[in-house]
């Protein structure tokens, strides 16, 4: 787009619709945008270079060299540590200024950490689970994110939360799900951080899929103590709708699709809750709380319940009061799915839901001669009713029917809107 | 620039805390290993991997579950995973042997282990804090496949791990077979599976 508008600036300022002024500010503009090539360059080669290296020194040690000494390999156990450390201060003291060498040197440091557990680890033989060696890794690693203030090693630190909130996923012990929640809580302000200062940032793009992935799956996690009961859905759809304003938020709208993860998140799982919970076996084989049937939910989940959904309506009255005419039904589908929920047995209700939701998103799509949304809207309708023929018996002839209709009719509409 | 400084004297903390942190894990277990007493403790290697830390033998102990006396019941909450204390003895063939589980740290016992606990069916579960050998990746399964052999041929296991043990604290000396250090059982048995193969 932007090569477009300054390949055209010379016709403009011919036709004098802008002046020579203006036109070398629209260069200044994109170019400075743009960045300098050759810096990206670097950026990229220095991270990749340093990405292979503390990879491969992790898979040297994981060889396990019993010819070495028990000395020897403690000493060798601080050798990548050391080596991290001394080019990252080498980075600040010298080439501050430089993003490749910090990014290059805190992604170095971030991997080197890792490799010295696992040499301290191996050397003596420490017991320890997968959760509590990525706990160990993540806390060292923390500061020089904030310290390098570095895009790259804030990525690797969110990849590493996702990894110990997976693995802390059997655990059913409180103390183990807490940290990935902590580890959370401690570098979200660095991504606010970096959002403010690089928002144009290639690593700052990739942090919009893998912070609403990684926060996704560590506050279910977290909610574990109420996974096999179907109330589970509440915090998730209060959690999701969430997501999806952050993704309508100005800052995050002005980005393409494929940068918005927050949207396509919030929208894509949302639907996907919907539909998981439009089956009638679901509502059968979950069932109300074993552990609220005792009162005793721990006080910290029940807080976070309670957050996740005073959060959602507080996005939610923000966008009724600053933006009604852009609200979406996935900004609001807690409040009568949460409903639905606790009067249990609803997925009629839940199809009533869908069903209601692909009506707006059509409406509002041809109103607006929106395409997306009108064939969200669509597409929704459609996957209900192919859904429910395939749950329900029918002939195969009364399923081919149905089907061949719907599809004449989505071709029909589209073509009827985009002749609008 | 005075800002940059700041950012400079704060990173050198960091690495500071990250040499200390590691260093404190080193200077724990030397200590156990040059101070510490030395156990055999009875075992069932297998071999699984570690994605970071490569292969290791899985430990699995034969003296984990420990009957609770009739007067000890009451303690610690039943089925809650907590810490408890090991005291540890030494059987007639030598091996060690948890005398007494307990939920205060012994005074008297000359060894103990604090461990992780689970109270279940009138014995308590533990879970000891060393249950991983690391190896070199390409003996770790020949040590399985020879630990399997020496239960088939002998029909009995002469397989254990010695053990430090230090202020409740333990850490791994050696894991032998038959009386000889695994790394050297594995490298003879490497040797004459070469040599057969000749």
């Amino acid at each position: 787009m932007s090569k477009q508008i300054v390949a055209g600036l010379d016709e403009l300022i011919r036709e004098q619709v802008i002046s020579p002024e203006v036109a070398e500010k629209i260069r200044t503009y994109y170019a400075a945008k743009k960045g300098n090539p050759v810096n990206r360059m670097l950026l990229a080669f220095g991270v990749i270079g340093a990405l292979l290296i503390g990879v491969g020194v992790i898979l040297l040690v994981a060889h396990n060299w019993d010819q070495l000494s028990r000395t020897v390999k403690t000493a060798l156990s601080f050798a990548p540590l050391l080596i991290g450390q001394a080019l990252c201060l080498f980075s600040l003291w010298k080439k501050n200024d430089s993003v490749p060498w910090r990014e290059s040197s805190a992604t170095f440091l971030v991997l080197a950490i890792g490799a010295s557990i696992s040499l301290v680890s191996q050397t003596y033989h420490v017991a320890g689970t997968m959760p509590s060696f990525f706990s160990s890794w993540l806390l060292l690693a923390l500061p020089v994110v904030y310290l390098m203030r570095s895009s790259m090693a804030s990525l690797m630190f969110f990849l590493g939360i996702l990894c110990l909130s997976f693995c802390t996923w059997d655990s059913w012990s409180s103390p183990v799900l807490q940290m990935p929640f902590i580890f959370l809580v401690a570098i979200l302000p660095h991504y606010i951080l970096q959002c403010k200062r690089d928002p144009h940032n290639s690593f700052t793009l990739f942090h919009h899929w893998l912070v609403p992935l990684t926060t996704m799956n560590v506050l279910i996690g977290f909610l574990s103590v109420i996974w096999e009961s179907y109330l589970i859905a509440i915090p998730g759809a209060a959690l999701l709708s969430i997501f999806f304003m952050i993704g309508q938020l100005d800052y995050f709208a002005a980005l393409k699709t494929r940068y918005n993860g927050y949207k396509v998140i919030g929208l894509l799982v949302s639907l996907w809750v919907l539909f998981f919970y439009s089956f009638g076996f679901v509502w059968e084989e979950f069932g109300l709380l074993p552990a609220m049937q005792n009162g005793s939910i721990p006080l910290a989940n029940m807080v976070l319940i309670g957050s996740l959904i005073i959060a959602a309506l507080l996005f939610l009255y923000n966008k009724v009061r600053y933006g009604k005419d852009k609200l979406h039904p996935i900004d609001f589908w807690f409040i009568p799915f949460g409903v639905m929920i606790l009067l249990g047995q609803g997925a009629v209700l839940v199809n009533l839901l869908l069903l209601a939701i692909g009506i707006w998103c059509i409406i509002e799509g041809s109103k607006r001669m929106n395409l997306g949304n009108f064939n969200l809207g669509l597409l929704t309708i459609m996957l209900l009713v192919g859904l429910r023929f395939v749950e329900y018996d029918a002939s195969f002839v009364v399923r081919g029917v149905v089907f061949i209709t719907m599809g004449i009719c989505f071709l029909c509409a589209n073509i009827y809107i985009t002749k609008g | 620039m005075k800002n940059r400084y700041w950012i400079i004297i704060a990173f050198a903390l960091t690495c500071l805390v990250q040499i200390f942190a590691i260093g404190k894990v080193i200077y724990a277990k030397e200590k156990i290993i040059s101070k510490g007493t030395v156990y055999k403790f009875d075992l069932q290697p297998v071999d699984p991997l570690d994605l970071f830390r490569g292969k290791y033998i899985d430990l699995r102990f034969s003296s984990t579950i420990v009957e609770i006396p009739a007067e000890d019941m009451e303690e610690g909450d039943y089925r809650q995973r907590q810490i408890v204390f090991a005291e540890l003895d030494t059987d007639s063939l030598g091996y060690a042997r948890i005398s007494k589980v307990q939920l205060s740290r012994p005074e008297n016992a000359s060894d103990y282990l604090e461990v992780e606990g689970r109270k279940y069916d009138n014995k308590w579960h533990l879970s000891f804090p060393f249950d991983r050998f690391y190896m070199e990746e390409s003996k770790a399964f020949p040590a399985e496949k020879l630990y399997q052999r020496s239960v088939r041929e002998r029909n009995e296991m002469d397989a254990y791990a010695l053990i430090a043990v230090r202020n409740g604290q333990a850490v791994i000396k050696d894991v032998e077979i038959d009386g000889v250090p695994i790394h050297e059982a594995v490298r003879r048995e490497m040797e004459k599976e070469a040599q057969k193969k000749r």
